[in-house]
């Protein structure tokens, strides 16, 4: 076999006889998104750090755009030796991290800065079931998502009925809202938004520029609704066999990278809105203060109802709600 | 193994299956598979294999296929493609190669709807290949004008490929499909020239049928209207916002039963003919999409691919070479795996040494587009070939290939066209 | 019109429109038709009825959303439900598909070896096709397994999506089965 397996079993074969290998360690780190989309960038920023910090022993071969895995595989994929690290988002599989669907629904993120600092911490404190045959390499979030809309959005009554694109985990808060999600496949918003099948969207904002919707869209209603959880996860007999240095290179990598990628995003989204504003004249809708109760009400139930059902079911729920808003305030 | 190496002998043993008479789609699900295999561990390949079968056999956007197919074959079998080819007969079949002029008119007016080069294929062949074949075209010709006319299903907007390259590179996709509607026409053009071309060195590929009257020709048109009103239907639908691209498909063969039921052309035993046709050609189409994906994603984790871009981008030589060789290596890899597959591994690989070359993006982005549907219709693995070898199985996919190869001098003609006067795609932005 | 007869007139139509094509595309059958034979070419066919309506359903299903779409609101769950239905249209079909020999192939070169050589090929690859796609049904059973394992629900509606995974299974087990019959067709045939 050619795969890198074998090199980085020998290295630590080396290793333990604590000779420090120049052997060079390969690793392989698939992500199913373009590679112009911000977690790509901090896949390849990844990449870049580790083979700097370790002198150039190791190297990372990248594979974007799902070229290797699929969203839908990514986690099998890596438990599987398809590649070393695989980058998803726990959000995309519902069911299977209950605990941190939690912190998915509307919380009150400010940015994503903080939502991948809260993130990062709380994957740590309570390391999902799921991965426990995994090495967890990096956790961060994206902004929470905005109604993005043809029309003004700025109460509970002109969202009723208003058919939205919604991906996945928003769909049953935005139905709780009174809004129609609609769903299809994001290269078919652009044509659903000019021929009307669609009013509008929830995204986070960087779509506006990237995607060029703000062409298509005119307002953006300010109130942050769901994230979506990004996390890293290498496979266990791989993260075993590195070298114990490498190993706390990784480790030491593990917060930076949550840091710099909530940064990098917020950046990016503030380029977005004020481009999008410039140049398209799209306006920001801010919700009167009780207007916002009435939300921050109802989805402040359903997520009580969730943590209800998980306390039912035996998992710490209402200790992990409590530990979310903590570190939110914490953070903010 | 050097991981290179096992990527070549990959593409060696393909081709060795390919001529032992192996099914395409099996030779390239075992070689990725065993390739995969040796490359990495059984379990990974196990894996590959299980999660894409699953992943495209259940993607919404793939379920558009057998729905264009049966929108296709329900016409047929309702016998108002006969009507329809038969006005064709009437107005353009006195030239030479009217009817095959007429069939990548036809695929174009299809593609308008369609945004897949493969639905669009399947479609126009199943209408199309009966009827060349009752004119006594010739074999070759037939089926490489509904290969290639098949192949407009993505460069004439709406198109899968474009909105692919757009999300990869973050180019508007409005801009992208306007700058493809001029080389779209051109490229139309070219082919219509190539079948009169081909048509008038030898009548025998297309024999000029007799002259009709004027009457006759007007009284033809009366079989044309149930199609006219179908397309208008969809094409219409699309335009006022009742459905979306995908969803033409759904709504394209639900048109044409209730049309057909109208007009008192349908029959249980012709629908459960065109149902059980779109199941055979439908999973014939879905198995060689997934084997060419399993065989890509084999030689994506051997990074052959990464390599051989490495090496075009450190060339030290001057940037039109550089271009012209990135453009060699999508048609070379159009042609040994599936071209739209190749195309999301490579973008980020080419892309930024093409802008950092100084070339436009979206110029870039439609010779992509372009280079990328010619790969469907290129030896050894082409798409559309495959498919239409599927609709008349008594034609050897060689003479297949045969009636392709005419038309790739269309395709360079106009691939040159655009290197050297980028301004047919930039003027309209 | 009820589902249930539409369903019955497509099989009555299915064997009927396929009977001839079976016995004259497989080739030199000399030998009588076995139960096997006639236990495959049954499946097939009902498989392919079970195909045809996932099909007619996925058409159906998207028109009515669109419409319902206009009129009120849409049918959230219709891309996941769509999807579904074709992984049933597909897969149902593979058995029907590979009856009819629908898959292509190059026949140039071996066109021109003798008979007694392509005999061996035919023998040697649907041996070889019949393991492989054994270990396809095997492994999407496993698949399935671990889909159910990991309580993985469907991103929209929020339901389990593994019992799918398992029917997709059954329709490439009906496929080996065909393999199956055409390996001991071949097998016997003489040259
Ligand atoms: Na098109
Ligand atoms: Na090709």
């Amino acid at each position: 076999a050619c795969g890198n397996e074998g090199v980085s079993q020998q290295d630590n074969v080396n290793d333990q006889n604590g000779a420090n290998s120049e052997k060079k360690i390969e690793l392989t780190y698939a992500f199913f998104a373009p590679a112009n989309t911000f977690p790509a960038v901090q896949m390849e920023k990844w990449a870049e750090e580790l083979e700097a910090r370790t002198n150039g022993r190791v190297k990372v071969n990248t594979f974007p755009g799902g070229s290797l895995l699929t969203a839908e595989n990514m986690y099998q994929g890596v438990a599987n030796g398809i590649a070393d690290i695989g980058l998803s988002s726990t959000t995309y599989e519902p069911g299977r991290f209950p605990l941190l669907a939690i912190a998915d629904m509307p919380s009150g993120y400010p940015n994503a800065t903080v939502a991948s600092k809260v993130l990062h911490q709380l994957v740590s404190e309570y390391p999902p079931e799921a991965f426990n045959n995994f090495k967890i390499i990096t956790t961060f979030a994206t902004e929470p998502s905005f109604i993005q809309s043809q029309l003004p959005i700025s109460n509970l009554n002109e969202l009723k009925g208003k058919q939205l694109r919604i991906a996945g985990a928003a769909t049953p808060i935005m139905e709780k809202l009174g809004a129609a999600p609609v769903g299809m496949s994001q290269a078919e918003v652009p044509e659903a938004l000019q021929t009307g099948i669609v009013n509008g969207f929830v995204s986070s904002r960087e779509v506006l520029q990237d995607l060029k919707l703000a062409e298509m869209v005119s307002y953006i209603t300010d109130y942050p609704l769901t994230i979506n959880t990004f996390v890293a996860v290498m496979n266990q007999d791989v993260w075993n066999s590195l070298p114990k240095d490498v190993q706390q290179v990784i480790d030491e990598l593990n917060a930076e990278m949550a840091t710099f990628t909530g940064e990098y995003l917020d950046n990016h989204v503030k380029n977005s809105i004020k481009w999008s504003q410039q140049e398209h004249g799209v306006e920001v809708i801010t919700l009167t203060e009780s207007e916002k109760e009435t939300w921050d009400k109802i989805l402040r139930e359903m997520q009580e109802d969730y943590v209800n059902s998980l306390e039912a079911q035996g998992l710490p729920g209402k200790e992990f709600q409590e530990k979310l808003y903590e570190l939110i305030s914490q953070f903010n | 193994m050097d991981p290179n190496l096992l990527a070549l002998l990959g593409i060696a043993v393909l081709f060795l299956l390919f001529f032992l008479r192996m099914p395409i789609s099996f030779a390239m699900f075992m070689v990725g598979f065993f390739g995969f295999m040796i490359h990495s561990t059984p379990k990974s390949a196990f894996n590959i294999l299980s999660s894409d079968i699953w992943g495209q056999f259940s993607s919404y956007t793939l379920s558009v296929i057998p729905l264009f197919i049966l929108m296709g074959e329900l016409i047929y079998r309702s016998g108002i493609t006969e009507k329809l080819f038969d006005a064709a007969y009437k107005w353009l079949g006195h030239y030479k190669g009217g009817m095959a002029s007429t069939t990548i008119l036809a695929s174009s007016g299809f593609a308008s709807i369609c945004g897949s080069n493969t639905a669009t294929a399947a479609t126009m062949g199943t209408m199309a290949l009966p009827e060349l074949k009752k004119y006594k075209y010739d074999e070759a010709l037939s089926t490489g004008s509904v290969a290639t006319g098949g192949t407009l299903g993505i460069i004439i907007p709406p198109s899968t490929v474009l909105i692919v390259i757009a999300l990869q590179t973050q180019l508007s996709v409005k801009d992208l499909f306007i700058a493809s509607i001029l080389p779209a026409v051109i490229l139309t053009l070219l082919l219509l020239l190539t079948i009169t071309f081909l048509c008038y060195r030898n009548p025998e590929l297309g024999p000029p049928g007799p002259n009709h009257s004027l009457k006759e020709k007007i009284i033809s048109l009366k079989g044309v209207i149930p199609v006219f009103l179908l397309f208008a239907f969809v094409i219409g639908g699309l335009y006022l916002g009742w459905f979306t691209p995908t969803e033409s498909g759904a709504f394209g063969a639900f048109g044409a039963l209730v049309l057909t039921l109208l007009m008192n052309k349908m029959t249980w035993d012709k629908f459960i003919l065109a149902v059980s046709h779109t199941i055979r050609s439908s999973v014939m189409v879905i198995l060689l999409i997934v084997g060419a994906i399993v065989f890509g994603r084999f030689l994506t984790v051997t990074r052959l691919p990464f390599a051989v871009a490495d090496f075009v981008n450190s060339l030290p030589v001057p940037p039109v070479v550089i271009l012209i060789a990135i453009i060699f290596i999508y048609i070379i890899g159009g042609a040994i795996m599936d071209a739209l597959g190749f195309l999301i591994l490579s973008i980020p690989i080419f892309y930024p040494t093409i802008i950092m070359l100084g070339y436009d993006p979206i110029w870039f982005a439609i010779i992509l587009c372009i280079v990328t549907s010619m790969g469907a219709i290129t030896p050894p693995v082409g798409v559309n070939a495959f498919i239409v070898q599927g609709i008349t199985p008594n034609i050897p996919i060689t003479t297949v290939y045969k009636g392709t190869s005419y038309f790739l001098v269309a395709y360079s003609v106009l691939i040159t066209f655009l290197i050297l006067f980028p301004q047919i795609i930039l003027f309209i932005l | 019109m009820s589902n249930a007869n539409s369903v019955e007139i497509l099989k009555k139509s299915i064997v009927n429109e396929g009977k001839a094509p079976i016995v004259g595309k497989v080739p030199n059958i000399h030998v009588k038709k076995t139960l096997f034979d006639q236990f495959v070419v049954k499946l097939s066919q009902t498989f392919a009825c079970i195909s045809g309506s996932s099909l007619v359903a996925m058409m159906l299903l998207i028109v009515f959303n669109a419409i319902k779409r206009t009129v009120s609101t849409p049918f959230v769950g219709t891309t996941e439900i769509v999807g579904w239905l074709a992984a049933i249209t597909f897969s149902f079909g593979l058995a029907y598909t590979q009856l009819h020999r629908g898959h292509v192939d190059i026949d140039l070169l071996v066109k021109k070896l003798p008979q007694r050589f392509e005999k061996a090929l035919k023998i040697l690859f649907l041996s070889i096709s019949i393991s492989f796609f054994t270990m396809v049904v095997w492994q999407l059973i496993q698949f399935g397994l671990t889909l159910m394992n990991n309580n993985n629900l469907s991103q929209t509606l929020r339901i389990i999506f593994y019992p799918f995974v398992f029917i997709t299974s059954i329709g490439f087990m009906a496929f080996v089965f065909v393999l199956v019959n055409q390996f001991i067709a071949e097998f016997r045939r003489r040259v």
